[in-house]
């Protein structure tokens, strides 16, 4: 069965970027989100049982995305990607819960390392 | 004219994003630099006339400018905006000399736009894949002889993006000016990512 993942960055170049990077042969359903508002109605809605999730963006950052997530104990594996690359940022988002943190420009061995380790692929 | 006759949504978007990147690349050398998190901003994409570019700089009361030039590939100019209480917190986070005199808080602005402007410029340069030769840093002051309005000028490219300190009251903004040559440059090298 396709697994249900979800894309959330405001930016479209950085969300047809994941997109690319995502290994050809992983079997996915893949909604898109534009800001951390529209990626917990995805996580709600059952649409993200990963979630590939960016830092700095309108209404409800990736942050506050996360401590929600982390609060309501949801099982959402996600993966951050983000140009926000200072130590501090990645300690912030490891405590959170993240899964894994991801340095933008995104690249796609890296990515798919990261889903190998988690188990993903 | 507004930024809609220049550039598209998706070519904006673009823009935003990669000064997105480049903008964190400068934030964490200046997060390094003084061991505190910098917070980053949704980076603004505008178009804008000269004298709407002069009106970015006209708070000396409050803010120091400092300015590199960059040609090449690309030309214009990076422009620092750095407020007075930052500076006056990161000269001591920074160790330098109290009480600041003109000549250190010159040297500070110069080093703050070396890695705040430097590093901005670098990152979007690197990721268009173009090449560009960055001046020196100089403090700029809004006088006859560094009038930013000439033929070059008509209509600039706005990249603007802000830092600042949550443990501090420092604010810093970045603008990246580009000549009409450039924006064409910058549009086609753009068009070629999103394809």
């Amino acid at each position: 069965m396709a697994t249900p993942i979800t894309i959330c960055d405001d930016s479209l170049l950085s969300r047809k970027n994941v997109r690319k990077a995502l290994p050809p042969e992983w079997d996915v359903n893949i909604t898109e989100a534009t800001n951390g508002e529209e990626a917990l109605a995805a996580v709600a809605a059952g649409k993200a049982d990963v979630l590939f999730l960016d830092l700095t963006m309108p209404l409800l950052d990736g942050f506050g995305v996360l401590s929600y997530l982390k609060q309501h104990h949801a099982k959402t594996i996600v993966i951050v990607i983000s140009a926000d690359i200072q130590p501090k940022a990645m300690e912030l988002v490891n405590e959170l819960g993240a899964y894994r943190f991801l340095k933008k420009p995104l690249n796609p061995p890296e990515l798919h390392q990261v889903l190998t380790e988690v188990g993903l692929i | 004219m507004n930024s809609s006759t220049v550039i598209s949504e998706e070519q904006r978007d673009a823009l935003q994003e990669l000064m997105n990147i480049s903008m964190g690349q400068a934030a964490n050398a200046l997060a390094r630099l003084i061991e505190i998190r910098v917070t980053l901003s949704i980076p603004k994409i505008t178009v804008t006339d000269p004298a709407g570019l002069e009106a970015l700089f006209s708070d000396k009361e409050k803010f120091y400018y400092a300015r590199q030039s960059f040609m090449g590939d690309l030309r214009g100019e990076v422009i620092a905006i750095i407020s007075h209480m930052g500076c006056d917190h990161l000269a001591e986070v920074m160790d330098y000399p109290q009480p600041m005199t003109e000549n250190s808080y010159n040297e500070l602005v110069l080093e703050l736009t070396n890695i705040l402007a430097g590093a901005c410029l670098q990152g979007l340069v690197e990721q268009l894949s173009t090449r560009v030769h960055l001046a020196a840093p100089s403090l700029f002051d809004l006088n006859a002889q560094h009038k930013l309005s000439n033929d070059q000028w008509q209509h600039a490219l706005l990249l603007e993006i802000s830092f600042s300190v949550e443990t501090m009251s420092f604010y810093s903004s970045v603008v990246v000016c580009l000549d009409e040559a450039s924006i064409v440059a910058v549009t086609q090298k753009i068009n070629r990512l999103l394809n």
